[in-house]
């Protein structure tokens, strides 16, 4: 039995504004969302912007306290380890981040040593030329030397990222969580990161969270998905399920939209589209949170909101369409 | 001169002087539009595509310095027109709609404003409440569910859909001759993308309206795209029908271009680890001689390519710019 890393239980991220001079309401960014993430697997969080997806990564890395519900990391509430009596400093170093955007990401005064070097420093640990060294060869970055002393606009998107990557692994963390590790490049680039996120992950035994919306890449490395809906997981399952499989009409509608890159394949002729926008998340439909969309709903998706409904093996689903007996 | 051709770019050069040096962005580069065609400039950031069709529009800084043979639009040079005729034609008979709509939309100005302002700047005669009338049109044109309510909404309140929706009203407003739609998903979601994909489509074929679809993603080019010209470091390396590009790349980048797109479709990045792990990222543009601009990148180099090829025939449908055919 594998370790479980991460056990989130009905979390809950509401955030307070203001819509008039004495009104208040709530942005429902995540509403009660439950994930399971085993030792080394790829656990993808799909969805549009606005599903709460964002939101979900910030409260994984402590940066946002849960409004309700619970986040244990390796067994310990996350709220205790990172108090004053907690171990903060050693879950930062097992969990580490990547963001989307390797132009803002990395300090542009600090060279690509410096920026290596710094998390050893936090966290009182030796540096050796080597290590960095061998840090920026096992993100191809090679030959290192040439890169030790750029800053960041020495880089391109690609290198960039390569060397948030390499910031992320120094400390041999147990999870890398990564949102949208690859949105901001080019195709190429995007497919050569992808495998280098894949060799990196068999080699050391990684843990990754992938936040993303790009539903195509994760079809190459994800082991598990949820997908992600105006703040509620409305399908999770093991990746080929959800790719060969799909069950929920939202799921479905995102599979559909995507372009095949063949101009002659019928798919492409039609294009399938999913109507609508997803909802405002302060004020999101009664019932179900997807049937103003749904071309399947009938008479109870506007009043009652679906149960998360098994319908395989670690195969769940949000849907009334699954519950009719 | 073909009858039905709407744009003619012949040997387009654009350099960027900066302070200590220069930038060759694009490389003369040449192409057509016929009417009612949708044409697809592909390539990475950097390779030039974008600062073509500002090129086009008459909208470059100015240390850009443009030379060309000629540019026909519609029979007329315009090249050599004066900005007084360029400021007549421009949003009127050739308009663009951008990546970020919402950061080009006027933040304090509501969207029923804007789009009468268009309106207005190339027909000064008629009233508020013409426009008015013309802006709910316009909106249920580019399928805006809900356009009075629309019209007084600010573009903060858009969700990006709506913004890029509101943007195409606006840009098709004077009954356009072409749109070039530079990159006009890539900050869309999955479902958008595909909603503001046929959208364009259905225009094209209403207005008999030429598009220049401009991007780097080319599965967005596989549904739109009658032809597509690839570009790779201000050049254009390949150009052929949509199916061509697709089913028989012939140009090294193209083709792994072709192959990593599909790779990444079917969840088969593993398989390009060898194909295009010989790939090294793009130098810095001003570093180019006068040898071929994929040499350093290229498994089957040779002696020859220590020259710069020229963009050749190729099994009469095709051109491409290579040595090794």
């Amino acid at each position: 039995m594998r370790q479980t890393i991460f056990s989130i239980q009905d979390l809950k991220k509401y955030y307070l504004v203001k819509t008039g001079l004495f009104k208040k309401a709530y942005i429902k960014a995540v509403d009660g969302v439950n994930f399971l993430i085993k030792e080394g697997e790829t656990y993808c969080v799909v969805g549009e912007s606005g599903s709460g997806k964002t939101t979900v990564t910030k409260m994984l890395l402590g940066l946002e306290q849960p409004t309700e519900g619970k986040i244990e990391f390796l067994g310990k509430d996350l709220t205790k380890i990172l108090s004053n009596g907690g171990n903060a400093k050693d879950f930062r170093k097992n969990v580490q981040a990547v963001f989307q955007d390797p132009f803002s990401s990395l300090n542009p005064r600090k060279t690509v040593k410096d920026i290596l070097e710094k998390p050893f420093k936090v966290h009182n640990a030796k540096i050796e030329m080597d290590t960095i060294e061998r840090l920026l060869e096992e993100v191809g970055l090679i030959p290192p030397k040439e890169f030790l002393n750029r800053y960041s606009h020495q880089l391109s998107g690609g290198q960039r990222q390569r060397v948030c990557i390499a910031r992320a692994l120094a400390l041999k963390p147990k999870v890398v969580i990564l949102d949208e590790p690859t949105a901001a490049l080019d195709v190429t680039i995007k497919a050569q990161i992808l495998n280098l996120l894949i060799d990196l992950k068999e080699k050391y035994n990684l843990t990754y969270i992938i936040i993303s919306h790009e539903l195509p890449l994760l079809k190459s490395i994800a082991d598990k998905i949820s997908v992600m809906y105006a703040g509620k997981v409305v399908e999770e399952g093991p990746a080929e399920r959800i790719f060969n499989e799909p069950k929920h009409p939202y799921t479905l509608g995102l599979l559909e939209s995507i372009p095949p890159p063949d101009p002659k394949s019928a798919k492409t002729k039609t294009l399938p589209t999913l109507e609508g926008e997803p909802p405002s998340p302060v004020n999101p439909p009664k019932g179900c949170r997807f049937h103003p969309r749904c071309q399947y709903r009938f008479d109870l998706c506007d009043k009652i909101e679906p149960d998360r409904i098994e319908i395989g093996s670690e195969h769940y689903v949000l849907c009334h369409l699954f519950n009719r007996k | 001169m073909e009858n039905n051709l709407l744009l003619k770019v012949e040997e387009l050069n654009v350099e960027y002087l900066l302070t200590d040096y220069k930038v060759d962005a694009v490389k003369n580069v040449s192409f057509y539009v016929r009417k009612g065609e949708c044409v697809a400039l592909v390539g990475e950031s950097g390779s030039g595509k974008s600062t073509v069709a500002m090129a086009i529009m008459g909208l470059l800084p100015p240390y850009a310095k443009i030379s060309a043979k000629e540019i026909l639009f519609d029979g007329k040079d315009i090249l050599k027109a004066d900005e007084k005729f360029m400021s007549e034609i421009r949003g009127r008979d050739v308009t663009v709609i951008f990546q970020d709509p919402i950061s080009y939309l006027n933040p304090i100005i509501s969207v029923g404003e804007q789009i009468s302002e268009a309106l207005k700047a190339h027909n000064p005669k008629i009233s508020d409440k013409e426009a008015q009338a013309q802006a709910i049109e316009l909106l249920k044109k580019v399928r805006i569910a809900d356009p009075e309510r629309v019209l007084k909404m600010y573009p903060f309140q858009l969700s990006g859909g709506m913004a890029q929706r509101v943007f195409i009203a606006m840009a098709i407003s004077a009954n356009p001759k072409l749109l070039i739609a530079d990159e006009p998903t890539t900050a869309l979601d999955l479902t958008i993308q595909a909603q503001i994909l046929k959208l364009l489509n259905n225009l094209r074929k209403e207005y008999n309206l030429s598009i220049i679809l401009i991007t780097h993603d080319l599965s967005l080019t596989s549904y739109l795209a009658d032809r597509i010209y690839v570009m790779y470091n201000g050049q254009i390396v390949e150009e052929d029908a949509a199916e061509g590009i697709f089913t028989n790349p012939v140009h090294p980048y193209t083709k792994m271009l072709i192959t990593s797109s599909q790779a990444i479709y079917q969840g088969e990045v593993k398989k390009l680890k060898d194909k295009i792990a010989s790939l090294t990222e793009k130098e810095e543009n001003s570093k180019v001689g006068q040898r071929c601009n994929f040499l350093g990148k290229c498994k089957n180099s040779a002696q020859e390519c220590e020259k710069e090829p020229p963009l050749i025939e190729y099994d009469g449908l095709k051109k491409v710019r290579c040595w090794k055919l």
